[in-house]
């Protein structure tokens, strides 16, 4: 169990510094801040928790500062509700040994060292854990598969917000991406990914290049992937169907956010390649240009009624409406299930090539211009110092996991 | 064929030394009605002086279960076809040296594997009179695999330990059953070209017949 002493993170640091020889968390003194991360979320009238309860699932940063970390829907101590989840308890993790409690809004602090004029801060209910032990991987090939049975514990944080605007233009998101491999394979990284390009992003149902508008910051820089997220015709051409038809709401709202990352030092070598895809099976949201705020809410689609009587029923709509039968199911009521809680991680590739080393290095909060000592804004990154042949490619995680809670409602 | 390891060939081997140390007469037996080749371990000969040395060879054929080992390796073995030719002198009457060459080979369904070993051996009959005899041998061993599209490969230094039991069929020629295994380790592991940070070896267990010309 987290709580704020200053002097229990100190001391978890410091446990936690015996992992691996090659990887350890260093203890970090706690030097009375706070991130800009931090204290970031308030309870509504909705919510039994307290800002102090929540407040007290936080950790030291490296930079010393106090971050928020995972915390559960509910207090297990009073059972109160916090309305939001993280996803899953990362101190399950093989990992958790090793990398220590995460602190959310890391990356975020970094740049805005790094880049004071162009900040990046990010909600506090987007920040999802995902991991699994032991994870069987694809060796790259039939014939490595047949000799070569790859192995890998994987921990992954990224910040993916599926109830408002903001991916809808801002393409920078915290990912932090620990994985170690039995054939020597090892990451701890943490960065603001970008992914795909700021700005924009592509519809799900049809991978539409929709321009929305400026992102912040104005300088974000064009990532490697794309966000695939769920438009207003989406909605329409899947959700909204006549006669007996049921809607497909996975075609209609699947959102991928589909990542490309390099870590590359300042002269461009690549030291690291990995792409996750983030997937979300039901948000709350949905781009439409003419709604309020541009965000259309899934679960107002459940008791609509189209030009030619075209309705959303059955999935989603009959769990969380009775198909429109039940009012007042407002987008942020706990009775909706358009509650970006159904999620899963498929991991994909991960590609090592750093045979001269060093295993330590510091980029920027982009994870870009490696160098071997920090400077300011820098992150730390540990690259394992092979060459990999192999190249693990994982498989899907969480699919069959809900992350759901008592009182588990968007914005979540 | 893939095949989870298991107890078969160690067996194989047990027998074999029971049977040495059990019946030596039988292979004696058949001896009596011809003269024993000059290098075929017998009382009388145990008695003298050192022969002069004399060359040996030897060619065998038998089954062979192989796999690469290593620590992401996949716990299986392939039994497939295996040969050896062996070429060398006569130390002392208990005492035979050789250079080795063996080699096990296994296709099915567009995949082709093989396992190649050559490296000096000593061929040793721990007790006079008895056709029983335990071999070591230390030298290298390359386990390649290829299927239509790649390569995999690994060579490193292997050793070998074995046991044979010499049946005299003629003047000059000896059948042997026998039974070795193989191990490497902590050797290169390639695939399509580029080396893995993976140390690797080849793991084999062999049982067959050899014949031996001295």
């Amino acid at each position: 169990m987290l709580n704020k002493s200053h002097c229990a993170a100190f001391a978890a640091s410091a446990l936690l510094a015996c992992g691996t020889p090659d990887y350890s968390v260093a203890p970090v003194q706690p030097n009375g801040g706070t991130a800009r991360a931090y204290g970031l979320w308030t309870p509504s009238v909705r919510e039994t928790c307290t800002k102090a309860q929540h407040d007290k699932y936080s950790t030291v940063g490296p930079d010393g500062k106090l971050y928020p970390t995972w915390h559960p829907p509910t207090e297990p101590e009073t059972g109160c509700t916090f309305g939001h989840e993280h996803g899953r308890d990362p101190r399950g993790s093989d990992l958790y040994r090793t990398v220590g409690p995460i602190p959310l809004g890391y990356a975020n602090d970094r740049l805005e060292i790094w880049d004071a004029a162009n900040p990046r801060n990010e909600d506090h209910f987007g920040h999802k854990f995902e991991w699994e032990n032991d994870v069987e991987m694809n060796a790259g090939s039939s014939l490595a598969n047949r000799f070569f049975d790859i192995r890998c514990d994987i921990l992954v944080k990224f910040h993916q917000g599926t109830h408002s605007k903001d991916a809808f233009t801002n393409n920078l998101h915290e990912l932090v991406y620990h994985i170690r491999c039995n054939d020597g394979t090892e990451l701890h990284t943490t960065f603001m990914a970008a992914v795909g390009t700021p700005g924009e992003f592509e519809a799900s149902c049809d991978r539409r290049r929709i321009r929305v508008g400026p992102a912040t910051p104005a300088n974000s820089p064009n990532g490697g992937g794309v966000r695939i997220i769920p438009d207003v015709e989406c909605v329409k051409r899947h959700m909204m169907v006549t006669g007996t038809r049921e809607s497909n709401f996975n075609s209609a709202l699947h959102e991928s956010w589909e990542t490309s990352n390099s870590i590359r030092t300042e002269d461009g070598h690549t030291l690291a390649h990995f792409n996750p895809y983030f997937q979300v099976d039901a948000p709350s949201r949905y781009f439409d240009p003419n709604a309020p705020n541009i965000t259309g809410r899934p679960v107002d689609m459940c008791y609509a009624t189209g030009p030619n009587g075209e309705r959303a029923t059955g999935g989603l709509c009959q769990v969380s409406t009775n198909n429109g039968a039940t009012a007042g199911v407002t987008w942020d009521d706990p009775r909706s299930k358009f509650n970006g809680v159904a999620r899963f991680v498929d991991i994909n590739s991960n590609i090592i090539d750093n045979a001269k080393g060093p295993a330590v290095w510091y980029t920027d909060p982009f994870g870009q211009n490696a160098a071997t000592k920090p400077f300011p804004g820098s992150i730390k990154q540990f690259i394992a110092p092979i060459a990999g042949v192999l190249n693990p490619e994982g498989p899907g995680l969480g699919g069959r996991r809900n992350y759901g809670g008592i009182g588990v409602r968007a914005p979540n | 064929m893939t095949i989870p390891r298991r107890l078969f060939p160690a067996r194989v081997v047990v027998v074999l030394l029971l049977l040495g140390a059990a019946a030596p007469a039988r292979a004696q037996r058949g001896d009596r009605s011809q003269s024993a080749p000059a290098s075929a371990p017998s009382p009388v000969r145990a008695s003298t002086a050192v022969a002069p040395r004399h060359f040996w060879g030897a060619f065998s054929l038998g089954n062979a279960t192989a796999s690469l080992a290593c620590s992401v390796c996949r716990d299986v073995s392939d039994r497939s076809v295996a040969a050896g030719l062996t070429l060398g002198v006569r130390q002392t009457p208990r005492t035979y040296l050789a250079i080795q060459l063996d080699g096990w080979y296994r296709f099915s369904r567009g995949e082709n594997d093989r396992v190649y070993s050559i490296g000096p051996l000593v061929q040793y009959y721990p007790v006079a009179k008895r056709p029983l005899f335990v071999r070591l041998g230390l030298g290298w061993a390359s386990y390649l695999a290829t299927d239509e599209d790649e390569h995999l490969s690994s060579r490193s230094v292997a050793a070998q330990i074995g046991a044979g039991y010499d049946f005299i069929i003629s003047r000059s020629y000896l059948l042997t059953p026998f039974a070795s295994y193989m191990r490497g380790g902590g050797g290169r592991l390639s695939l399509n070209g580029e080396q893995a940070s993976i140390p690797a070896g080849v793991e084999m267990l062999q049982y067959g017949l050899q014949i031996t010309l001295r």
